[in-house]
């Protein structure tokens, strides 16, 4: 994850990006990664009274900001600011955590929210 | 003395904020924008363009055959929608882009949300075309950032989505309160 880029605001984002760009410039291949937050549109602590043996995990990458991921999984599933930020310091130091179970549909669709803000996810079969 | 810079990203009231780029700024996002949207429709008929891969990662941790199947049938599933979801956003944005008087663009929380996703979807696919993989890769990028102008746009897309995070955190529930 991403501290936090040491651009330097200063010399005004209009000089770094007026030359010309091209995002297909390259056929580099890449390798995934990720990270997210939110705001409580998901009760992931009170959910699912069943089948509760998937676990969504998010993964540590090297773009996303570790105030962005802090962010989505507050707004994702309305961790509290010391909650989230704990969730995101174990992806950043231990290159994953947990962030959410419940059954196999419910963690699909985290999932997808996660992967809509960029974060790398995936489900898995809890023990 | 010197001149103060007005942040990039200001709340002006409970639904409203302005995003402060200039014309020529908006001018290359834009373009750089309708190439990533342009890339991501791709993506959706099915052409494999590694530059995008990572905005769409595989959904199940792949331990056991089993779950490459369920990937497989995840992504038959969602793929479509994840990428109609990543075009509107991009549509919405250069939208609000087109509204802006001089240098401000008015957004409402929709608008900046779709910006917020869009500019970390545009680092995620430079990150890649610039090869960069793990936090040595990472470190490296930031001490080029002179080096070309996908450096340059890298580098000044991560400052201005940690103004946009923190501009949308204000709107999170406040903890442990009822305001």
């Amino acid at each position: 994850m991403d501290m936090w880029p040491s651009y330097d605001p200063a010399d005004a984002p209009a000089n770094a990006i007026r030359q010309t760009v091209d995002v297909t410039c390259s056929s580099h291949t890449h390798s995934a990664s990720t990270d997210t937050m939110t705001s409580p549109e998901v009760d992931v602590t009170e959910s699912v009274g069943y089948e509760r043996d998937w676990i969504v995990i998010v993964w540590n990458d090297p773009v996303n900001l570790m105030s962005y991921v802090t962010y989505v999984l507050q707004k994702l599933f309305g961790y509290s600011t010391e909650k989230a930020t704990e969730l995101m310091l174990a992806v950043h130091h231990e290159g994953r955590a947990n962030v959410a179970n419940g059954n196999r549909e419910q963690c699909e669709m985290h999932v997808f929210r996660l992967h809509e803000h960029g974060l790398w996810a995936t489900l898995e079969e809890g023990n | 003395m010197g001149l103060r810079r007005k942040p990039p990203v200001q709340r002006r009231d409970i639904d409203s904020w302005t995003v402060r780029l200039e014309v020529d700024e908006r001018e290359v996002l834009s373009t750089v924008m309708r190439q990533l949207d342009e890339l991501i429709e791709h993506a959706e008929t099915g052409a494999e363009l590694s530059v995008v891969n990572r905005l769409f990662p595989p959904a199940f941790t792949h331990h056991e055959s089993e779950h490459e199947e369920l990937d497989l049938e995840y992504q038959r599933l969602m793929r479509e929608e994840l990428i109609t979801s990543r075009r509107t956003a991009i549509t919405a944005v250069i939208t609000a882009f087109e509204t802006a008087e001089g240098n401000s663009i008015e957004m409402n929380q929709e608008d900046l949300t779709s910006f917020l996703q869009t500019l970390n979807a545009l680092r995620v696919t430079l990150a890649s075309a610039l090869s960069i993989i793990d936090d040595d890769s990472a470190a490296v990028a930031d001490e080029q950032s002179e080096a070309s102008p996908e450096h340059h746009l890298y580098m000044w897309s991560g400052w201005m989505l940690e103004w946009v995070v923190n501009a949308l955190a204000e709107t999170l529930p406040v903890e442990g309160g009822t305001s």
